[in-house]
């Protein structure tokens, strides 16, 4: 829950994710984050995309409102 | 750290393991973050979330020939210890189950490794020429253990192409190389020519078999691109305007 309120602001690569999710839920561990991750993005709520500086990020898919249609 | 990632199904390494590592990297883990990576990983297994895709049957091929190969590699040095002299006849098997193993290298594994295996070509073609030198004990121990780097170095190639980790590879080598010469390679050496009494020396041969069967089986379970079927590179997701 708290990583779709996170990418609401726009794509964020996995480091920033944890960040902002761990300040929102205390301490997160990155299997919890990817176990999450990966979910999600099985339930097409979020994406795979890359930042500007080309890495690797997550944003919210076009169903959750995350991408202009 | 890479250990800890391997505990992940391959589905999901191969889908998150480059990016997991460095967000490990920069975000370097607490043991409460071990534990959590760990209990990640059970959960991984117990509720895949990555998809896998069906390796093509194509890609059993290199599996096969290796597990044919050992196969055939085992029941001719079987026969030694049961039919002895007998089991000359089936001596001919021995050069094509090497050929099989050769094949079972190939693919993109090829590439990355070429070099290493032309230098076990090359041993095994110096132990040729040595085997046909008149027998002394210098010969045979030069060609003995030429064969046995030769064998085992081509085990190993297969080992790793089969997914075998460093352990799994060492003991596959001792058990199946190593512990055999260990024990054969003292008679081997007062027997010179080998009688039919004696012949049960080669059934030390039958575990090199055996191990190629065992990573035969993980090859083709897994499958193993071929030469011709490279595995493709990841793509870049496509990137959408904000």
């Amino acid at each position: 829950m708290w990583i779709l309120v996170a990418l609401r602001d726009g794509p964020h690569n996995i480091v920033r994710l944890l960040d902002e999710v761990r300040a929102m839920d205390g301490r997160v561990g990155p299997g919890t984050l990817y176990g999450a991750v990966a979910r999600l993005e099985r339930l097409e709520l979020i994406e795979a995309t890359t930042n500007g500086d080309g890495r690797q990020a997550y944003r919210l898919t076009e169903q959750r409102g995350g991408v202009p249609s | 750290m890479t250990r800890l990632v391997r505990l992940y199904p391959r589905a999901w390494r191969d889908r998150y393991e480059e990016e997991f590592l460095a967000l490990l990297s920069e975000r370097p883990p607490t043991f409460g973050d071990l534990v959590d990576m760990v209990r990640g990983a059970v959960d991984a297994h117990l509720n895949p979330q990555a998809d896998s895709e069906p390796s093509p049957w194509t890609h059993r091929i290199p599996g096969l020939l290796a597990l044919i190969a050992g196969a055939m590699w085992s029941t001719v040095f079987l026969a030694f210890v049961f039919v002895q002299n007998d089991a000359w006849a089936l001596a001919g098997l021995v050069p094509l189950s090497l050929v099989l193993m050769f094949l079972s290298l190939p693919g993109d594994y090829m590439a990355a490794h070429g070099r290493r295996i032309v230098i076990a070509l090359g041993v095994v073609g110096l132990c040729i020429v040595i085997a046909n030198f008149p027998y002394s004990g210098v010969t045979a121990v030069a060609g003995i253990a030429g064969c046995l780097i030769a064998l085992g170095g081509l085990l190993t190639l297969a080992a790793i192409r089969a997914g075998i980790g460093p352990s799994g590879r060492w003991l596959l080598l001792v058990l199946a190389v190593v512990l055999p010469a260990a024990i054969g390679f003292p008679v081997a050496l007062g027997l010179g020519n080998i009688s039919e009494e004696e012949s049960w020396v080669l059934g030390l041969l039958v575990p090199y078999g055996l191990a190629w069967v065992l990573v035969g089986l993980r090859m083709a379970v897994r499958g193993s691109p071929t030469l011709t079927e490279l595995p493709a590179s990841p793509t870049e997701p496509e990137v959408r305007p904000a």
